[in-house]
């Protein structure tokens, strides 16, 4: 595993959202979300860190105080003080469309990051140059948003993140919403990307094969905390987290052909009440007394390589190293 | 814009309210040229030609077609500026009001959280009251003239602006590309002002025609009641008040070509307005 | 079997009235389905897929209708039936499962109370009866505490849930084909594997025909046994999962399951397929040319679909000649 700088640093980092009171006239008892609860990572530079999980899990809530849209209730995050114009990370979101101003040409769009900052002497210059990056031709830069297609509003996105050459770019689901033939364009253009500039980023999506291709490290999370963290290759085909197996296999695979879904049980629990101990042990098949009460460590079942589960303790290595049980033809 | 108007123009009731309100608006403009005299030049008007019936020749041979009022003014010039007035008050009354609702309202949206809350809370009181009593509470506490007409009506106005801008500019609030302005770090100045208000302004336009109406009617009610504009000016409401006297005499033009003006100007703006509310709703048969 | 299918759409032509003239939906599209089979409609936005299905149950309103086709379930031509005949077929014969629960159940009124509506609109058989129905059926689509939930309204329900209460509403009065549109498209994967599973389990029970809509590749390899492929409101191809996936005849689909990113997991550039959907319906030849790496003179006049192997048809002049491993290269 290469080493990299630290580039950034998320430490211990809690997350509430206040929901009301329950209770006659609200005089209830308060009640919180907790969207992110401990969470420790960190980003190095130039790495793909892919960040998985499903609704409740906290990936988007992470993703957002990353870019400073809003504060953590406990902990830090810090982000290296890097090139000349630093303003933090920049973000590529899920919703192209939604994503750009409806009533700004796409040339203002791209450039009013650099004016509002007084970046560059030539900006004509280097809006154009950054359309190129992103594989537009230039007569784009007088459309309006809604005069594009899904996937050219996202490349515009990525240019404008791209227009302060940031250190690190957080992106939330980025290609959920484009066509499947779309989407392979734009994770091509990633790729290209993260290779010419060298920028590290946080890659936020539910789908794990698009993951799998373009990230160095993965982390997996669940209801507000991350369960596993290890090298893609590692993770994928030796996960030691109950969760990370059941994810891979509850995913559908174009090789398993009429296959048989064995699902996990059980629906994803609610953040304002979450289980107490491990929160996955109500649908864990293999949880035990012990799951229910107290929270898991991280254990290191192998260099880099971490999972939070009590099973993973040493002595019990034995289940941390069995692969995982890709489906084949039934 | 081209393709609004043909749209607009459509409906034939609409276009002839566009019609109506652009012969008002020169009319008032060229009140100076089209008035046969300027109903504030005191050594013009001879109470001797008072009350005169329409089409009755004066004095001085010229034939008065609406007829003059109590105090022998010309009405048709009479009414001529009383029309600048009713414009003015109410251009003005609107724009302060307009100034006032939309920083309320993109401050409400962008902020949220308490400065929402405090900021409807007060749109919401001054909702509450009917816009007639807000002015004449106003006017009893300012006194009556021109500039405490205005603040009047702005008082009894702002909240319509600022409530209808906010609901739509809350939508664009929360949508991402506000989120991407805040990433980048752009001051909220020119979020709220660049990004948030472009994108939410368009119920806004019906808005501020209807309420040019609401002022127009308003400043004539509060003349007509004697509290608003002073007898030196003529607003139309005035006039309406003045020749209110002598419709039992059967002298019922003071009251009634002014009356039928301001019915005119009312009427035109919101066939106007509704006509823009159509366009904006299309939902809506067009 | 020819006796076994179960509905056989035909020459099926949907158009929508715009202001830029008409365009055809869906465009001359065939298919069948049998009995306890999972038929898959693969494509993506403006495929037509959805609205292949919506004409299925004769939900077209204006400005689309129906211009040409038959539909036919098990005998009847759908199509020749009148409104009210075609109302007594929806939701008892064939039943839908739509894309968001949310919208597709009544907000205000309880599950129950929905479910004994839709047993009652079609079977008299009185409101004790079809409670308990109701009741069954939920309990056959696992969820827990069936009879409790009974009186619990949409909201109270998680995404997965609603879909699997609009599933249950679905099998209640036993349809022989359901047609399901994406509705696993934006839940959880491991919530999406739940539902797959009870669908699979309900085929095998009951034997009801379904149609399923979606534009994800991988679902449709786990769940279905024959897929069709749509592109721009025409058939592309169609055959057996095998056939479709692995022995794929049309570059559009050789390009769709090539852009999957699974699949090339050692290759450096996952292959795309250039530009978009554009104005495609405009096109009176083969609608994918513009896009086709393999489009040459003979493209201007729309390919037929014929039949490449055994079961196995796919409209495109070099149809047959194309192996996947060919599109993998020629796509890089």
């Amino acid at each position: 595993m290469p080493e990299r700088d630290v580039l950034l640093s998320v430490d211990k980092v809690g997350k509430s959202f206040d929901a009301g009171r329950r209770g006659f006239l609200g005089l209830g008892r308060k009640r919180h979300v907790r969207a992110l609860d401990d969470v420790t990572l960190a980003i190095g530079r130039g790495e793909v860190l892919g960040l998985v999980g499903e609704s409740g899990s906290g990936k988007s809530t992470l993703g957002r105080l990353i870019v400073g849209l809003d504060r953590p209730t406990e902990g830090r995050i810090t982000l290296v003080k890097g090139r000349a114009v630093d303003l933090g990370a920049q973000m590529v979101f899920q919703n192209p469309m939604g994503s750009l101003n409806p009533r700004q040409r796409v040339r203002d769009i791209i450039a009013e990051p650099l004016i509002v900052h007084r970046v560059g002497d030539d900006i004509p210059a280097r809006v154009a140059e950054l359309l190129r990056q992103v594989g537009l031709s230039a007569d784009i830069a007088e459309r309006r948003p809604h005069e594009m297609s899904g996937g050219q509003a996202q490349r515009v996105g990525i240019a404008r993140a791209l227009a302060l050459d940031p250190e690190l770019i957080v992106c939330d689901e980025p290609i959920s919403a484009l066509d499947v033939s779309i989407q392979a364009q734009v994770l091509n253009l990633f790729a290209e990307i993260q290779e010419r500039t060298g920028c590290s980023f946080l890659f936020i999506s539910h789908d794990l094969p698009v993951v799998e291709r373009l990230s160095h490290r993965v982390a997996i999370m669940y209801l507000g905390r991350i369960v596993e963290i290890a090298e893609t290759a590692e993770l994928f085909s030796r996960a030691a987290h109950p969760y990370t197996r059941a994810l891979i296999e509850s995913a559908p695979r174009l090789e398993a052909k009429k296959r048989d879904f064995r699902p996990v049980e059980g629906e994803i629990p609610s953040p304002i009440d979450p289980p107490k101990g491990c929160h996955f042990h109500p649908r864990c098949s293999m949880a035990f007394e012990r799951c229910r009460i107290e929270r898991p460590a991280a254990h290191e079942v192998a260099p880099g390589h971490l999972s939070c589960c009590h099973l993973n303790e040493p002595g019990l290595s034995a289940f941390a190293s069995t692969k995982v049980r890709t489906d084949a033809a039934q | 814009m081209a393709a609004y108007l043909k749209r607009f123009l459509a409906r034939p009731v609409a276009a002839f309210g566009l019609v109506v309100l652009a012969l008002l608006v020169l009319a008032a403009v060229f009140a100076p040229q089209l008035a046969y005299q300027d109903p504030y030049d005191l050594a013009k008007v001879d109470i001797l030609s008072s009350r005169l019936a329409p089409g009755t020749p004066s004095v001085d041979g010229y034939v008065h077609w609406m007829g003059t009022d109590d105090q022998g003014r010309d009405l048709f010039s009479a009414v001529l500026y009383g029309l600048r007035v009713s414009f003015l008050v109410a251009a003005i009354a609107t724009s302060i009001a307009l100034v006032i609702g939309v920083v309320a309202a993109l401050a409400a949206s962008y902020f949220g959280g308490k400065v929402d809350a405090t900021l409807m809370r007060l749109a919401d009181l001054q909702l509450a009251f009917p816009s007639v009593l807000t002015a004449l509470v106003l006017v009893a506490l300012l006194g009556s003239g021109l500039e405490k007409v205005i603040i009047a009506i702005t008082a009894a106005q702002w909240a319509y602006f600022a409530r209808t801008l906010r609901s739509a500019a809350v939508v664009e609030r929360a949508k991402e590309y506000i989120d991407a302005a805040r990433i980048m770090k752009f001051l909220s100045l020119r979020i709220m002002f660049r990004h948030l208000l472009p994108n939410s302004i368009a119920p806004l336009t019906v808005v501020i025609v209807v309420e040019i109406a609401s002022a127009i009617a308003l400043e004539a009610t509060l003349s007509f009641l004697g509290v608003g504009l002073p007898i030196t000016e003529p607003s139309l409401g005035l006039l309406i008040s003045n020749g209110y006297a002598y419709m039992l005499a059967q002298q019922y033009w003071l009251s009634v070509y002014p009356g039928i003006v301001l019915l005119l100007l009312l009427l035109s703006v919101n066939v106007i307005g509704e006509r823009m509310r159509q366009l904006n709703s299309p939902w809506v048969e067009q | 079997m020819k006796q076994d299918i179960v509905l056989s759409v035909e020459a099926l032509t949907t158009e929508f009235k715009t202001e830029r003239g008409t365009m055809r939906a869906v465009d001359a599209v065939s298919l069948q389905v049998r009995r306890g089979e999972i038929l898959a409609i693969v494509g993506e936005r403006g495929s037509g897929k959805s609205v292949t299905g919506y004409s299925i149950m004769g939900l077209i309103d204006r400005p689309g209708a129906i211009a040409a086709g038959r539909i036919m379930l098990n005998g009847i031509d759908l199509r020749s039936l009148s409104e009210e005949g075609m109302r007594q077929v929806r939701g008892h014969r064939i039943a839908m499962v739509f894309q968001d629960p949310m919208s597709a159940l009544h907000p205000m009124m309880t599950v129950g109370a929905q479910m004994v509506d839709a047993v009652l609109a079609h079977r008299p058989i009185g409101r004790r009866r079809a409670r308990e129905e109701a009741c069954q059926a939920l309990a056959r689509v696992g969820i827990p505490s069936p009879q409790d939930r009974m009186g619990a309204y949409p909201h109270h329900f998680s995404g997965g849930m609603r879909q699997r209460v609009s599933i249950a509403i679905a099998l209640l009065n036993k349809p022989e084909v359901i047609i399901a549109d994406e509705p696993t498209t934006g839940l959880d994967v491991t919530i999406q594997a739940q539902i797959l599973h009870e669908i699979q389990k309900l085929v095998a029970e009951t034997g009801t025909a379904v149609i399923w809509i979606t534009h994800d590749l991988s679902v449709v390899a786990g769940l279905a046994d024959r897929a069709v492929v749509m592109y721009a409101g025409r058939v592309v191809e169609e055959g057996s999962i095998a056939a479709v996936i692995d022995r794929s005849a049309h570059p559009y689909t050789a390009g769709l399951l090539a852009a999957v990113p699974h699949r090339n997991r050692d290759a450096r550039n996952l292959p795309q397929i250039p530009g978009s959907i554009g104005n495609a319906h405009a096109i009176a030849g083969c609608r994918f040319a513009p896009r086709c790496q393999f489009a040459r003179p003979a493209c201007e006049s729309r390919p037929a679909l014929d039949e490449i192997a055994p079961g196995h048809r796919a409209a495109c002049v070099i149809a047959g000649r194309l192996t996947r491993q060919f599109a993998e290269v020629a796509y890089a």
